[in-house]
This record gives structure tokens, sequence and C-alpha cells, in this order.
């Protein structure tokens, strides 16, 4: 278990949007406190988060905003730094050198991990398509731009990405065929473009009764043949898009049924990842 | 007071936009509305941000779609045609629009820093998709326009008025930039302000130029930019505009289902409907006990599903209040994608 949550400092969890990325977050925060471990969840896109804070779990926004006006506070445009942005020019900024919001949030984040600011750092990245602009905007700032303390940053942001013992990106899916298809795209394009580390897949809400066997002595038109018969289709669609996403990309994964009570999701995803973990060990 | 349906209330609207979080079939309930409504003899036009090859193929399309529509199919005298925005292509239109001086075109639309504002201009993309739509809905090809806004918070920015890329493009800034010219020799490169050269010193003098760059060229622009934004405005706010908001039953689509709904509120706009999707079906249970007992692992399985269905209904409940009086379609979790045309026709056909 520890194992496990020892092998990256940090995970950014990323995945296409209703495949419950900020419930697998939040689930994996919980599970590492489980464990006995403290964590800090990051959020980065305003949304309120699915866990409180406890003794373990520490809960924090990071905004691009706010880590580009952070940045001039700390390199010697305090004074101006609410001129730039009333006047407008923190947005020249950020246009002119695109991804420099990206590279500020993500060297935030990096400064946290190197300040060990918990034990395991989560952070609730953004949808997947966008996962892939963000995490290639320090490569692209530190080929733009020549000298100075954004190219620096960016380098140091380089080395953090590319170190599997402090970052790895944790990609979530459901067992259907469109997100499936739009992982394959974001696994290789992170690992080609990107070079970052990935995490075990996780696959979420995934039926977890098998295929029913339907006997001929029951009426056709019974309700309990009509449930029965969409469990079926379902779970063949999810066994379909299962193996098809296994045969492409082969790595390992981290399968977590669907939620079986609303009110405790979180602490039943928690469970779920707390034994799925053991078991990749 | 009677509750109009879906359909009626786009049968009424000009301009339809769909708006919540991905993964919740947004682009495939745009896209299966529209079909809906080309088949009550309408010429609709549907501005998706990036499909899914499968429900392209649902559509029809064949090649690629592009920034310009393409007609897709025709049924009962109404048509059905397809786009894919393109943001940048749309600003550079608007850019020549604007301007008599091919000079200056060609100077704007090849500075990066122009390139980079539709990248990555937060709002950008959504102000051009506010443009396509005011353009497509002034074109006589078309009776109604119906819009995939991209699965963000940020895609209902447009409504901003007067917009944050006119703000942004505004003289202002410019004056802040650069330091007045002195002896009106406004043609030469103005002085560079202090906070500039400071900036340029932080992320690099290269880029900074583009920047000043664009902006000198982009004079004398920035007040046609703005009265069209307003027209734009105009365009989103009408009675004949129709905001649906689209969810799943999940908590995450929820949230920010409200979000949108609140976003909305505050404009003075009301949801004009509500989509809810995949939605487990209410397949009912067994009330005769011999067939309960009979097959357990089926009762089971029903039993468990029949739970499933009603703590959807009662997580979307609070939802569903705040759309009143406006129609709400519910629409079931299908086994497959919508990969077909046969799919997305009996998709159209529920919204019916």
């Amino acid at each position: 278990m520890n194992n496990f949550f020892a092998s990256s400092r940090t995970i950014i969890v990323a995945g296409k949007g209703g495949v419950g990325k900020s419930t697998v977050s939040a689930a994996l925060a919980l599970a590492a406190a489980q464990a006995g471990l403290t964590s800090l969840l990051i959020e980065l896109d305003g949304k309120p988060s699915l866990v409180s804070g406890t003794s373990h779990i520490t809960v924090r926004h990071i905004s691009p905003a706010d880590a580009l006006t952070e940045y001039f506070e700390t390199h010697g445009l305090a004074r101006l730094s609410k001129r730039l942005v009333s006047s407008g020019i923190v947005d020249v900024v950020a246009t002119a050198a695109p991804g420099i919001d990206d590279l500020l949030v993500l060297g935030k984040i990096k400064a946290l991990e190197r300040e060990r600011a918990a034990d395991i750092i989560i952070v609730d990245g953004p949808a997947a398509g966008h996962a892939v602009t963000f995490l290639q905007a320090p490569r692209a700032l530190y080929d733009t731009v020549g000298s100075g303390p954004i190219r620096q940053q960016a380098q140091d942001v380089l080395q953090f990405l590319a170190d599997p013992t402090r970052c790895q990106v944790m990609l979530v899916t459901l067992a259907e065929a469109t997100p499936v298809n739009e992982l394959i795209d974001t696994a290789f394009a992170l690992e080609d473009r990107v070079g970052v580390a990935l995490a075990p897949i996780v696959i979420n809400a995934i039926e977890e009764q098998p295929l029913l066997e339907i006997p001929s002595s029951i009426e056709t038109t019974s309700p309990l043949v009509t449930a029965a018969r969409f469990h079926n289709s379902r779970v063949m669609q999810q066994t379909e898009s299962i193996s098809d996403l296994h045969t492409r990309l082969p790595l390992p994964s981290l399968r977590l049924t669907y939620g079986s009570s609303a009110s405790s999701v979180i602490e039943d995803l928690a469970n779920q990842l707390r034994s799925q973990i053991e078991q990749l060990s | 007071m009677t509750t109009e349906t879906l359909m009626q209330v786009a049968s009424r609207s000009s301009v339809v936009l769909c708006c919540g979080s991905g993964g919740v079939g947004k682009t495939t309930a745009s896209a299966a509305l529209a079909l809906a409504q080309m088949r009550t003899g309408r010429r609709v036009v549907v501005v998706t941000i990036d499909p899914a090859r499968r429900l392209a193929d649902a559509l029809g399309v064949t090649g690629e779609l592009g920034n310009q529509p393409t007609l897709l199919s025709s049924e009962n005298g109404g048509e059905l045609w397809a786009m894919m925005l393109d943001a940048n292509e749309t600003f550079a239109n608007l850019v020549q629009g604007y301007s008599s001086d091919s000079a200056q075109v060609e100077r704007i639309v090849t500075n990066r820093f122009f390139r980079n504002i539709s990248s990555s201009l937060g709002g950008t993309q959504e102000y051009m998709a506010a443009e396509k739509l005011f353009e497509l809905h002034n074109d006589p090809r078309f009776d109604l326009v119906v819009v995939d806004t991209p699965p963000t918070r940020k895609a209902l920015n447009f409504l901003d008025a007067p917009g944050r890329l006119v703000r942004f493009l505004d003289h202002r800034l410019y004056r802040v930039l650069l330091a007045p010219a002195r002896g009106g020799l406004r043609v030469v490169a103005a002085a560079v302000t202090p906070i500039v050269r400071t900036i340029a010193r932080v992320v690099g003098a290269s880029v900074v130029d583009d920047a000043i760059a664009f902006f000198q060229a982009f004079e004398g622009m920035d007040e046609g930019f703005r009265a069209r934004a307003q027209q734009v405005t105009q365009t989103l706010t009408s009675p004949t505009t129709s905001y649906v908001v689209v969810s799943s039953a999940q908590k995450e689509a929820l949230d920010e289902a409200q979000f949108f709904i609140n976003r909305l509120k505050t404009e003075n706009i009301a949801t004009a409907a509500l989509i809810i999707n995949r939605l487990t079906p209410d397949f009912g249970v067994s009330s005769d006990t011999q067939t309960t007992n009979n097959f357990p692992a089926l009762a089971e399985n029903a039993n468990r599903l029949a739970q499933r269905a009603a703590s959807e209904r009662l997580s979307i409940a609070p939802l569903v209040a705040a759309v009143s009086p406006s129609p709400v379609v519910y629409l079931s979790l299908l086994p497959h994608d919508v990969a077909d045309h046969q799919a997305l026709s009996l998709l159209a056909d529920q919204l019916s």
C-alpha cells in the first residue's frame, strides 16, 4: 500500500469530463489518509472539492490568475501587480507567452512537492483534452523564451515532470468506447510529447455483477428480463471496452465498480482503491 | 400555465445553445435535437466543437468538418447542416471584415501574438463561437442554429458584455503598453513603458515585441469590434435564443449544470429546457412473488437497477426544480455509443 503511494510524490489525475475524475482524486486522497499518510488535494478549476480537510487531508485551490499574480509579486513586480491586473496587462502577458499560466500553476505544484507540503500531492487536473496542452506548456515556453526567470522555471518544471518519483499522471476513464479512445490518445500524447510517467489507469464505474443467464422458463415480458438484458448489454460493452483498452495500451489498471450507495461514494471508492492497490504489488 | 415541450421551445427559437459539462452527451444531444428540428421542415445548422468520430459517423459526416457549414441531409423540405468551429479562422475572417487595407490584415494575421490570442486568451474560443453563431443566425440559408458549447465553466463567458476580447483589444490597453509618442509621429514605434520593459526581462523581449507589433497593427479596428460585440450580445440575449442545459445524474455533472443555470440567471436568462441524459432506465420490479422466488439472481438485478434509478431521480430533483416550469427531457443510458444514423435517429425521436 505505502509502496504505491511512495512511488511518486505527486499524482496528477486527468480524464474526460464525466468519468469521475474529481471523485477519484478525492477517493485517492482519502485512501492515502487511511494508509496513515498526509495528502494535499489540489483543485485547479475552481470547483468545490468533494472531500473536506481533515488532520490528514489538506485541500487547496490554485487558479492560473492567482499563480500569475503571485509570480509577479515574488519577482520584483509586487508594486505593479495590482495595476497589471486592473489594466489587463496580465492578459497581454498570458497571451504573448501562451501557457505561462499553466507553467506557473505547475511551478507552484512543483514548489509544494519540493517543500514536502504533504506525503503525497494529488492534483485534480484538467480534463483529458486540456491535460496535454497543460503539461506541454513548460516545454513550449522553454523553447520559445530565450532566457530569464521563466525559462528557469520551465526547466525546473520539466525536470519535475520527467522524474517518475516526483510526478506521475493517473488517467481515469469509463469502460465505454468514446472515453477509452480519448484516454489512449491522451496517454500516447503525454508519453511522446511531455515525457511524463503514467500511473496505473483507473477504470471507473464498472458493473460489478457478471453476465446474467436468462432461463427460457421465465416470461419474456417480465421486467426482470428487460432489466437483465439491459444489464447484460452494459456488461458486454464494458468488457469489450476494457479489453480494447488493454490491447492498445498495456498498462496496469485499478478497476472501480459502480458506487453502491450514493451517500458514501468517496469512502466506497477509497476502500476499493486500497484493495486494488494492494493487488497491484 | 401549460408547459412547453423541448421541441416547442426549439421550434420558436432561431438559436439553441446547449451547455453542460463534458461526458454528458451534450454533442450527441445537440445533434439529435438538430435532426429532430430538421424533420419538421426547418433548415438547421449544428455547430460543434470537437465531435467524436463515432458521432460524426452518426451524423453522416463523410470527410472532415470545417469552419464552413456542410449540408449533410435533407428531408421534408428541412435541411441538416453541420460545421466545426475553427476559432483562429473565424477571428481572421473577422479581421478581414474590418479592414480594407490588405497589408494591415496581413500584418495582423501573420503576427504570432494574434495567433496566440485565439488559442490562449481565455474566453476567445467562446467569443468566436458566439461570433460564428451571429454570422449563421443572419445567414438566410438557416432557420435555426444549434450550438454545442465547449465543456468548460467558461462556456458562457461570451455573455460578458461588452466582451473580454473587446476590452483586451481596447485602445486604452495599447496606451498602457506604449508611452505616448512625441510629436505626433504615430507611425514611428513609440517608446516602451517601464512596466513593459520589466515584463520583457521576465518573459523575453521577442514575446513582448510581437504583442506591441500586434497592437500597433490593430489600431483603429477596435471600434468596429466593439460595435460588432454589442450586436452579438443582443443576439445572445434575444428572446428567440434559447439555452438548454444538458446533464447526467452524476454529481460532478449536476454541479456543473447548476453552475450554468445560476450563471444564466445572473444575466437574467431563464434556462429554456433541461436534458438529463444517461439515466438508468426504470424497468420496475416484478410484483409476482413466485417469479421473484424462482429467479433470485434476476430479481436482485432488477432491484439493484430500480434502486439506482430511484437514487438518480432523487439527485436530479433539485436541478429539475431549479429550471421549473421549463421542460425537462429524460434520456436513458444507452447500452452502446451513438455510432450510427439509426441510433441518432432513435434519440431524435425520443426528443420529439
